[in-house]
């Protein structure tokens, strides 16, 4: 059961592998998970974009609070140095401001305002000559510039103020060359916007950073702190890269698929030369679609159809043929659809001329579809009904022969019945009263008289043994044979002794040698040893030493029996004549008999298989030679 | 009709078979009460009484009967069957005496129930040696079984 759920399931798979839906399915899947990758890869690079911003906005105002701290300190040490120094060389103060000036960037200028918070000195001066002397507070300083007082104190009195002004966009310019062109930043003091880049939008807001960098106690200054535009769409631009990439590779699968598919599905039809075979072929091809529509057909099948192609490819079956669905063919190929198992089936199609045309169908599963193979069988199947009616016929024709040999069998037998009966009663009569005649009557009959009843008394006794040999011949092989080992010897010693009174006041030698087992009739074969040897024994009479051989040898490979006598023998010129019935070579004067013993002889040979003939010489002697066939035991 | 006890009831239809039958048998004394029937239907009639033989005694059978099988209307191997199939005959001794020597006419009598079977010799010495043979031996040799 386990074994069957999992091939099930193993199937269904492959089923929905080569099905017409797992193209799509693929198709949805690969796009989803394309824009999924995409989208989460997107939000990943815009909080990271985020972060990035606020760490370079930090770094930003940590840098230029940083700057700021060194002018801070450069001044102080300024203030400090004033008291000692300063008030009596003018010239050393300047100097020390122009290097600090040159050294800091962002430092503009330094200014030096008496404890009446009068202008004293001020490097660079060119620019500033007329504030000179003024009161610092009255002098209308740049809103963009930062003024940082540092107080000179003197123990507890105060000699002045070391003012700094420092440039924002000095101050900031070398931090904005580090953080490079990817980002834009604006810079506001007391809501006057005192620095901005070229490109700052307002549009960027969304990724854009506010931090606030602190000059000490002196001046808060807002940051606002953005990735450029190009920046964040050179960021979008990898994750579109990214979903371009993944769903140009989707494409490229699916494509991959859509080929292996197309190729699997008409993989008979893929390469032209698969198609030329198939269209040349004998056979007629026809490839049907799952859903029933003609993919492929050769002319043979189109020619088997009595359609054109034009007429059938692109269209289902049962737009072709109406009722399609009530057919066996219809059946089957919906078997072979639905359990990938191929059909065959012998299908007749009758013309509208009324010929019937046979054809061997095979229906092949194919993938999404079936392949079916047509041969025209038409001429084989004709033959094989010619066959079948020739052999009816035959077999009518034996039914009738045999009926024939029956009766006339039968007829035979009544006709040997009559003889055996009827043609005996009147020789009875013949020779029962011409002997009550010589009986009652002897002293009346003249001796000639006598001499005749006893003639007509002999010849009807001679009858009754023509008939009773006759009726022996034509019995001979009627029954069945009752085929046996038998010992030939044994036989032989029995006939003998049976022929004992043949035999009677003659000396006879007889020779009997070894002679094999065979298989045969065993009554049928003693019939043939009591007709050779009475034979050998009758044609020896006139001999003073009758000499009588049997025994056997191998004759060209086969076990030959034989019986052998030294008497009268025959002329072999009249050999043919031998074995045939009352056929005699000597007169029955000379010799008694019927001349029905060889017929016998040579009927029960014939019956076994085997071969009789006899090889003689007149006053030398006969051999008879017989086989009875099968093998030697 | 003979009343002396027929002792032999001779089934033949041949005059000639038949008269040299009877001579041999009384040639050799065996038996002066012999009847001769013609054909089947006859035997049938003697020997159950029916028929023209109605009035026959039917306590009193013949010692013996020699039938011939080929005979008119009704041949022998149907006579010797329905001798042997009834009760009250079949313990008649039936000598099948004929000119055939057909093995299964031999057979089909044996298988009947007839007590010997016997081919009529065209040699008429031999003829007259054969009934002897058999009369010798059905009716004065063999003891037949109480009369039932």
């Amino acid at each position: 059961m386990k074994v069957n759920s999992k091939g099930k399931s193993i199937r269904l798979i492959n089923n929905f592998l080569s099905s017409k839906y797992f193209l799509p399915f693929l198709g949805l899947f690969f796009i989803f998970a394309s824009i999924f990758f995409w989208k989460t890869q997107g939000s990943r690079i815009l909080s990271q974009l985020k972060l990035q911003t606020r760490l370079e906005a930090n770094h930003f105002s940590s840098e230029t609070e940083k700057r700021y701290h060194s002018i801070s300190e450069a001044l102080d040490r300024m203030a400090h140095r004033e008291v000692s120094l300063y008030a009596a060389d003018t010239d050393e103060w300047e100097n020390d401001a122009s290097f600090y000036i040159n050294t800091y960037e962002g430092l503009k200028s330094v200014t030096w305002v008496d404890e009446t918070f009068r202008i004293r000195r001020m490097v660079p001066l060119q620019d500033n000559i007329l504030i000179l002397n003024e009161i610092a507070s009255q002098v209308d300083w740049d809103p963009l510039d930062v003024n940082l007082w540092v107080p000179s104190h003197d123990g507890t009195k105060l000699n002045g103020y070391v003012l700094g002004t420092i440039d924002i966009a000095d101050i900031i310019s070398p931090v904005i060359s580090d953080i490079g062109n990817d980002y834009v930043l604006q810079l506001s003091q007391n809501g006057t916007i005192v620095f901005s880049s070229e490109s700052w939008k307002y549009s960027q807001t969304s990724y854009s950073v506010n931090e606030t960098i602190t000059f000490q106690d002196t001046a808060v200054i807002n940051l606002s702190f953005a990735p450029t535009e190009e920046f964040i769409s050179s960021k979008i631009a990898v994750s579109t890269q990214s979903l371009m990439i993944s769903l140009s590779f989707s494409l490229l699968i699916i494509v991959a698929v859509y080929y292996a598919q197309k190729y699997n599905a008409a993989s008979v039809l893929s390469g032209l030369r698969f198609q030329k075979t198939l269209e040349s072929m004998v056979e007629g091809c026809q490839i049907i679609s799952s859903d029933w529509l003609y993919l492929f057909i050769n002319d043979t099948a189109a020619n088997q159809n009595r359609r054109k192609k034009e007429q059938m490819l692109g269209r289902t079956v049962m737009e072709c043929f109406p009722n399609a669905e009530i057919t066996d063919l219809f059946l089957l190929m919906q078997r072979c659809m639905d359990e990938h198992e191929p059909q065959e089936m012998l299908r007749s199609l009758t013309n509208s001329d009324g010929a019937t045309r046979w054809y061997e169908l095979s229906i092949q599963p194919a993938p999404d579809g079936i392949l079916i193979l047509s041969n025209d069988v038409t001429e084989r199947k004709q033959a094989e009904e010619e066959i079948h009616t020739l052999n009816a016929e035959l077999e009518q024709r034996v039914v009738e022969r045999t009926a024939q040999l029956e009766a006339a069998n039968r007829e035979l037998e009544s006709f040997s019945y009559s003889v055996s009966h009827d043609l005996r009663a009147p020789l009875r009569a013949m020779s029962g009263f011409s002997n009550m005649l010589v009986e009652e009557y002897r002293k009346q009959l003249p001796k000639e008289a006598q001499r005749y009843l006893g003639l007509i008394s002999e010849n009807s006794h001679k009858m009754g043994s023509l008939i009773n040999d006759l009726l022996l011949f034509s019995r001979t092989g009627k029954q069945a044979l009752k085929i046996q080992k038998i010992s030939c010897t044994q036989i032989v010693k029995q006939t003998l002794a049976e022929l004992q009174i043949e035999q009677e006041g003659r000396a006879i030698e007889i020779n009997l040698g070894r002679l094999p087992t065979c298989r045969a009739d065993p009554a049928l074969i003693k019939q043939v040893f009591i007709n050779l040897l009475s034979n050998a024994f009758k044609f020896t009479k006139g001999k003073k030493k009758a000499r009588v051989d049997i025994g056997s040898k191998i004759i060209k490979g086969e076990r030959v029996y034989f019986v052998k006598d030294n008497g009268v023998g025959f002329d072999m010129r009249y050999t043919d004549k031998l074995f045939g019935v009352f056929q005699r070579l000597h007169s029955t004067a000379e010799f008694e008999g019927t001349g029905v013993g060889l017929a016998i002889v040579k009927r029960i040979i014939n019956l076994h298989g085997g071969k009789v003939w006899a090889e003689a010489e007149v006053d030398k002697g006969a051999v008879f030679y017989f086989t009875v066939g099968g093998k030697d035991e | 009709m003979n009343n002396q006890k027929v002792e032999i009831l001779l089934v033949e239809d041949n005059p000639s078979d038949e008269e040299l039958t009877l001579r041999a048998l009384k040639k050799y004394k065996l038996s002066n009460n012999i009847f001769v029937v013609r054909d089947g239907a006859e035997a049938l009639d003697y020997i159950f009484g029916t028929g023209k033989y109605s009035e026959r005694d039917t306590n009193h059978h013949p010692r013996v009967i020699l039938l011939d099988l080929k005979l008119p209307k009704v041949d022998g191997l149907e006579v010797l069957s329905k001798i042997k199939a009834d009760p009250k005959t079949k313990h008649i001794p039936v000598v099948v005496l004929t000119s055939s020597s057909e093995e299964s006419d031999v057979v089909e009598s044996y298988k009947l129930g007839a007590n010997s079977y016997i081919v009529k010799p065209v040699d008429f010495k031999q003829f007259t040696e054969s009934i002897r043979e058999l009369g010798m031996y059905w009716l004065l040799l063999n003891e037949a079984p109480t009369q039932m």
